[in-house]
């Protein structure tokens, strides 16, 4: 007689899929490390069913989007939403904020340079460089989730909500 | 092995990163451990990169062992910072340079070679990596 209940092994556990939203308004209460500790709690969720190189990618994402949100702050009283989607083929990531049309912009066309670039890697060195001499700030995390963690990244502007998308298939890392 | 300069950063009122400057004779190993998420490591961290500036011409170190392993996170805030404390290692030695680092982490396979700026041919000639695991 067959067992009902069936036994779920180790490979079994990157086919589940795994939602995690979370929503803060205004922005400008928060006064935590908030990218670290959605960063650090979305790792430990999905390393308990995902490879902990899928999770630490995902640390890094949400890392570098949120902090770019809050290094970006246009509107204070507006909210930042992240959301997290993980099965067996994709991890998906999006951070979106309101944001005006130039401001959108600015990221559409930092992205699409990056889509550009030949060697995405030869134009964080070369970036990173440049920004190095003025102690500037930002330019290089988004370059970074392409350059060193493979992920796609694209943009959408609706009704005054920038949105910044990371997508990762996972294919072999699972 | 002595300690000749010691850097941390504080958040939330803890210790959330540190790097050590050690030396035993001609040999400088400087270990990286903890987090990197701050917004401005730099205004923590000046301080040691002042005193290994000082200190490391009058060492004659002719060995280096810079030991990533122990860093488990670095967010782009933290690049700058790590090319400063790398640029002052390799300015102020001379001879081999090994990077110890993590075989499984993106960061210190892809990015950290560009910080420590492995194109470049002089540095590059000095420089061994070797991969742990974690």
């Amino acid at each position: 007689m067959e067992s009902a209940a069936t036994m779920i092994t180790e490979q079994d556990l990157p086919s589940t899929r795994i939602g995690i939203s979370c929503t803060v308004e205004p922005v400008n209460h928060v006064v935590c490390d908030l990218s670290g500790i959605l960063g650090r709690f979305s790792e430990d969720l999905l390393k308990a069913f995902y490879p902990p190189v899928v999770a630490k990618r995902a640390n890094i994402v949400i890392t570098e989007l949120v902090n770019n949100v809050f290094e970006n702050m246009q509107f204070p009283d507006s909210a930042m939403e992240l959301e997290i989607t993980v099965d067996s083929d994709t991890l998906v990531i999006k951070v979106t904020n309101a944001a005006d049309e130039v401001r959108y912009a600015k990221v559409a066309d930092h992205v699409q340079a990056i889509h550009d670039a030949q060697d995405v890697k030869q134009l964080m060195r070369q970036t990173i460089r440049d920004r190095r001499v003025g102690r500037q700030k930002g330019g290089i995390g988004l370059m970074r989730l392409v350059a060193e963690n493979k992920f796609q990244i694209s943009t959408e502007f609706l009704d005054g909500q920038m949105t910044v998308e990371s997508r990762l298939a996972l294919g072999e890392l699972t | 092995m002595k300690v000749i300069s010691y850097g941390d950063i504080m958040d939330g009122g803890r210790s959330v990163f540190t790097s050590v400057a050690k030396v035993d004779g001609p040999t400088l190993k400087v270990s990286f451990e903890g987090e990197i998420r701050i917004d401005n490591p730099y205004k923590y961290l000046e301080q040691h990169l002042d005193e290994l500036n000082n200190l490391l011409p009058e060492l004659e170190v002719r060995e280096t062992l810079l030991d990533f392993t122990g860093l488990r996170f670095c967010n782009s805030n933290g690049f700058y910072v790590i090319m400063d404390i790398t640029e002052t290692i390799y300015t102020h030695t001379v001879g081999p340079v090994s990077v110890r680092r993590l075989a499984d982490d993106d960061w210190q396979q892809e990015t950290l070679p560009i910080l420590i700026d492995i194109d470049e041919p002089p540095i590059q000639e000095r420089t061994t990596f070797e991969d742990a695991a974690s």
